[in-house]
């Protein structure tokens, strides 16, 4: 056996450990992951951002790897190594990003040519190096001083969970594109702090503090601008003739973008009858996150101007009765408001129109800057806007109302499924249930959709409100149920109460004068279907009988498409994706198939495979070329070490994504959801990682045993308790209720957060050079957990991946790494040497 | 010592040509017409196409596409119409980027498209969105005049660049608000309207004659989805038919799948 360099761990937490930096440059990566979520979402689309920054995680992993095969030298100088790794992220930081948005993608672009799919790895790894040197910063620490990983894991989750909340701050004084200078500025400043930490201010980092000190005075301006997809919306609207953007807004709920032009008006009026010869009024076009269109209207109260919006089939319900009391959700520009006050009583006395929409931005919009334009729509008489969710609002609401206007789910032509990886509440059963709960006898609740061929939207919404009045206990719902359609939009419309003669008389009239077809009523017989707008068979009336009788079961079972009705626990609306028809679309590939392929669910599979390929190659792969002849630890011990450290880094993914889904919905919005829960998992695992020596001292060797007891019985609790407890706290003000959940989740979080250092001091007393191997395998686990994560709590929902995840920790402690690791043959030889 | 620099000298000779060698083969190549090369291309780009609509007979109404739609298809250089460095893909049955947010269309619904406005040779039409120029190209194969509206600047000049290099003088671009049509020129026989569309403007239908078809794609920048195609009766009624290009049985009692 040749020489090899010894890396002799130190028992003992040194007293150098640099705690504050690590902190610092650990809340400086969080804050740059979460910022990295954002900007992506505005360059390409929210959740395709969402598993590019997944994957870039896998840099976690890779610092594991590079640290287990060639980390003598970063170990024995960990003072020099470590605020270099500092440096380099701070310096990568900025460019990576700036790399990685000049990579064309476009996942529609990549169904069409499976070539492209191998740039989206491109981005992963140029976006994985900031990620890398902060990992490896993170693994030379836990390494070096395994006896303290407790402290080193505590600094790094505590650190991360404040710049959570940090960022949340900083995205609402700065654009997203500034901010990533400010998180560049950050790392360097703790690049600096690490070496007065360790005594080292004459060390090369130094070098690397004033460079990335300086980097954003040196990239030029033009360099740093967002370069955002051509083919988003907000772009595509600007490269025509006369269009001028008039107005930019931040906040971490959104990009908002205001776009004039006064040369050819945008004319936005979905769904509008080809009968119809009324003219649209001026408009302003507003884009969140360079897409979700809404226009804000000029209204000039004179009514002959307001008739195109008696002109679509979203006005039916004002044809049904003349509500006093409506309730417009997501109202964005207001269209929905402005056919409300035309077309309803909304305007006389005592009578009320609730307008919401949660971006407060938006509202802020209509409310000054472009009150004017919109003939202060919004501070009319009766009109009440509320800066808020309809679920949050409902829930602390208690009127009936006459009518509730939905907003219209998704874009036209369906955007081939890349929403599909979006949780969306506002379209579950017991979304409805609540809806109908809120109506007056006599009242509605209408919801417009886009066609789509074949039907997906529409069925799936009436298959919702099915569900939902089935739960009610009605035996016949259809006969509260009214459906029409255009040639571009269907609108359904619920009653309170079993639909009249007069109801259908009145749905009848309207469609008649627009030239609208209808779709159902109670009764309706097939020969009245799809005579104006015609389809090859009269296939929405069909489909919309078949759902409402006995047989909706196996129609849904047996339709190409997934249009089984979302629920609170699977918020997957837009999940229509089903593997049995990818065999038929990709056989119509030359004709039109590929138009009905869901791309937001395959990208996603890809993903998964891409993980699993690069975790292999990268991360992998090289540690099964590692020498381990001098190893002492036996083959099977290493066994339960790669099981143990890939289930709690599974477990962990699976934990820290279904609390933030489950408090999405309580707390309103994603930005609040995930900085809360991010931020409570990662502060309290931090004291957990804190207290672990103690716990150890304490339990002994039963720990982890008692640790992973706590999480399970934790975890069941919450499945249990948490749906009553949020129903509980939903009328609490939003400060409260996030503070709500920082208190339910701390215990859990608290006890997710000893596995991994308690696992890591197991491995340190006996055989420390696998430490690194460790955290490579951890990373990859975390990384892929990530997507595993969202494609089961697609399928199986978000309680069962709580249980998934809890059945994952009760086997940690079955494969925990224990007893003594060292071959028989080895033990002699390992005596004699390093220990 | 001077025989060892001659030998020195046949050396570094040798390698040399080595070198070149690689070169004077690919110069030495026969020669293969570029012109020629796209032409087959478009013969195979017109058999997927051909095979496509046989597959979606049910759909379009028709088995095969017509005699004068098929010359036109296979007589248009599309490889003309898109970006340089697509050009290798340019027959191949896809929509492809050209710049500014823009696709090409696949040439299935290109195809489709011009078949379902059933043109003769001295119809006028009207498209509303140029693109590329490609679709507009194909219609003034089959029409006497295309009248073509472009709202984005940069579009407007390269379609209109690349067709009056081809030749095609029976087709007009403007650039300017395609709402309106072009109330001058109209009515016509035929609208295509290939921009993005909430609705359809009022105008348009106006200007479509008795008996005339209107055709709006409706999807994504890469999917259509699916085809409208508004008709207008004789005594000036306006309806609507939606076609999906592709086969689909909505399950409403029938068999699992495409029989």
């Amino acid at each position: 056996m040749g020489r090899r360099p010894q890396h002799r761990p130190e028992v003992r937490a040194s007293p150098r450990l640099p705690l504050y930096s690590l902190a610092m440059a650990s809340a400086t990566a969080l804050a740059y992951e979460i910022l990295l979520t954002r900007l992506f979402a505005i360059i390409h689309w929210h959740h395709f951002a969402y598993m590019i920054i997944s994957l870039a995680l896998l840099g976690y992993g890779l610092s594991g790897t590079v640290l287990a095969l060639v980390g003598e030298p970063l170990l024995r100088r960990y003072d020099r190594s470590y605020p270099f790794c500092l440096g380099l992220f701070a310096l990568t930081l900025p460019a990576c990003f700036l790399l990685a948005q000049s990579v064309n993608l476009h996942p529609e672009a990549m169904l069409w040519q499976p070539a492209l799919y191998w740039r989206l790895p491109l981005v992963y790894l140029v976006l994985a190096v900031p990620f890398f040197f902060i990992a490896l910063a993170v693994a030379i620490l836990l390494t070096r001083f395994w006896g303290g990983a407790g402290k080193v894991y505590a600094a790094d989750l505590a650190g991360a969970g404040g710049g959570s909340v940090a960022l949340l701050g900083l995205l609402m004084w700065l654009l997203p594109q500034d901010a990533l200078w400010v998180l560049a500025v950050a790392a360097a400043v703790a690049t600096l702090v690490s070496l007065v930490e360790l005594r080292q201010l004459m060390q090369p980092a130094a070098g690397l503090v004033v460079l990335a000190l300086v980097s954003p005075v040196l990239v030029p301006a033009d360099a740093t601008r967002l370069d955002i997809s051509p083919f988003k919306s907000l772009e595509r609207t600007l490269q025509v003739s006369g269009a001028e953007l008039l107005d930019t807004r931040s906040s971490p709920l959104g990009l908002v973008n205001v776009v004039g032009n006064p040369l050819i008006p945008f004319r936005y009026a979905p769904g509008l009858s080809l009968t119809s010869q009324a003219e649209i009024p001026a408009q302003l076009a507003v884009f969140t996150d360079a897409e979700s269109l809404t226009v804000i209207n000029a209204w000039s109260r004179i009514p002959s101007e307001s008739a195109w919006l008696d002109d679509s089939t979203s006005a039916l319900p004002y044809h049904l009765l003349r509500p006093r009391n409506i309730l417009v959700a997501n109202a964005g520009g207001g269209t929905e408001v402005l056919r409300a006050l035309s077309l309803s009583a909304a305007g006389e006395p005592e009578a009320q129109l609730h307008v919401l929409e949660p971006n407060a931005q938006l509202l802020q919009l209509m409310l000054e800057d472009y009150a004017d334009f919109s003939g202060e729509l919004y501070r009319q008489p009766g009109v009440y806007t509320h800066p808020l969710e309809l679920r949050d609002f409902l829930a602390r609401d208690t009127r009936a109302f006459d009518l509730i206007v939905l907003p219209t789910p998704g874009g036209p032509g369906g955007i081939s499924g890349l929403y599909a990886l979006g949780e969306n509440y506002l379209f579950t059963v017991e979304a409805f249930a609540e809806y109908l709960r809120h109506i007056d006898r006599q009242g509605y609740v209408a919801v417009t959709s886009w066609i789509q061929l074949p039907p997906r939207d529409a069925l799936k919404i009436l298959a919702t409100a099915i569900a939902a009045l089935r739960n009610q206990g009605l035996n016949d719902p259809s006969q509260r149920l009214l459906l029409i359609r255009g040639w571009q939009t269907v609108t359904l419309v619920i009653k309170g109460s079993p639909v009249t003669q007069a109801d259908v008389s009145a749905l009848r009239a309207f469609c008649r004068a627009r030239g609208f077809d209808v779709v159902f009523y109670p009764g309706m017989k097939v020969a009245e279907a799809n005579l104006v707008n015609r389809l090859p068979g009269a296939v929405f009336h069909e489909a919309a009988t078949a759902l409402m009788h006995d047989r909706d079961r196996e129609f849904i079972d047996r339709y190409e498409f997934n249009i089984a009705p979302a629920t609170d626990d699977r918020p997957y609306f837009f999940q229509f994706f089903r593997w049995r028809t990818l065999p038929d679309i990709l056989r119509q590939r030359d004709s039109g198939g590929m138009g009905m392929l869901e791309a937001g669910y395959v990208i996603l599979v890809v993903a998964l495979v891409q993980a699993f390929l690069i975790t292999l190659l990268l991360v992998l792969l090289p540690l099964a070329f590692i020498d381990r002849g001098a190893w002492s630890s036996s083959r099977p011990w290493r066994a339960r070490l790669v099981s143990y450290f890939s289930l709690i880094g599974l477990a962990f993914m699976f934990l820290e994504i279904a609390f933030i889904q489950k408090f999405l919905l309580f707390l309103q919005h994603p930005v609040y959801s995930v900085t809360t829960v991010l931020a409570t998992i990662l502060v309290f695992s931090g004291l957990g990682s804190g207290c672990t020596p103690w716990l150890v001292r304490k339990s002994g060797s039963r720990a982890l045993v008692l640790v992973v007891t706590g999480i399970a019985v934790i975890g069941l609790t919450y499945i249990a308790l948490l749906p009553q407890l949020h129903s509980l706290l939903a009328t609490l003000p939003l400060m409260l209720r996030m503070l709500a959940a920082v208190v339910l989740l701390a215990p859990l979080a608290f006890l997710m957060g000893v596995p991994l250092p308690l696992g890591i001091m197991r491995l340190g007393s006996t055989e420390a050079r696998t430490v690194p191997w460790a955290w490579a395998i951890n990373g990859c686990a975390s990384v892929t957990g990530v997507i595993l994560a969202t494609l089961i709590a697609m399928h199986l929902g978000f309680s069962m991946l709580v249980l998934l995840a809890l059945g994952l920790y009760l086997l940690c402690a079955n494969v925990a790494p224990r007893g003594t690791p060292h071959k028989p043959a080895a033990i002699v030889g390992n005596q004699a040497g390093s220990r | 010592m001077r025989r060892a620099r001659r030998i020195a000298l046949i050396r570094y000779q040798v390698c040399m040509l080595m070198l070149l060698l690689p070169g004077l083969l690919w110069a030495s190549r026969p020669s293969v017409d570029e012109a020629e090369v796209f032409a087959s291309r478009r013969a195979a780009m017109l058999a997927t196409i051909d095979r496509g609509v046989r597959q979606t007979s049910r759909e379009l109404g028709r088995d095969h596409l017509r005699p004068d739609v098929r010359a036109a298809l296979a007589a248009v250089p599309r490889h003309e119409f898109v970006p340089k460095e697509l050009r290798r893909r340019a027959y191949f049955n896809e929509p492809l980027p050209i710049g500014l947010g823009q696709t090409i269309s696949q040439p299935y619904i290109v195809a489709i498209m011009t078949e379902l406005l059933e043109l003769s040779a001295g119809d006028r039409v009207l498209e509303v969105g140029t693109g590329s120029g490609y679709q507009a190209a194909i219609l003034g194969k089959l029409v006497e005049r295309v009248y073509s509206i472009e709202i984005v600047p940069g579009l407007a000049e390269r379609a209109g660049e690349v067709l009056a290099r081809l030749g095609f003088n029976n087709v007009v671009v403007r650039l300017g608000d395609g709402y309106y049509g072009w109330p001058e020129e109209g009515p016509f026989d035929g609208i295509i309207v290939t921009a993005a569309a909430s609705h359809v403007p009022p105008p348009l239908v106006r200007q479509l004659k008795p008996g005339a078809r209107m055709i709006i794609p409706v999807g994504s920048a890469f999917f259509v989805q699916q085809l409208v195609l508004i008709e207008k009766t004789m005594d000036g009624e306006v309806s609507s038919e939606m076609i999906m290009p592709v086969r689909f049985v909505p399950l409403t009692g029938g068999p699992s799948r495409p029989d």
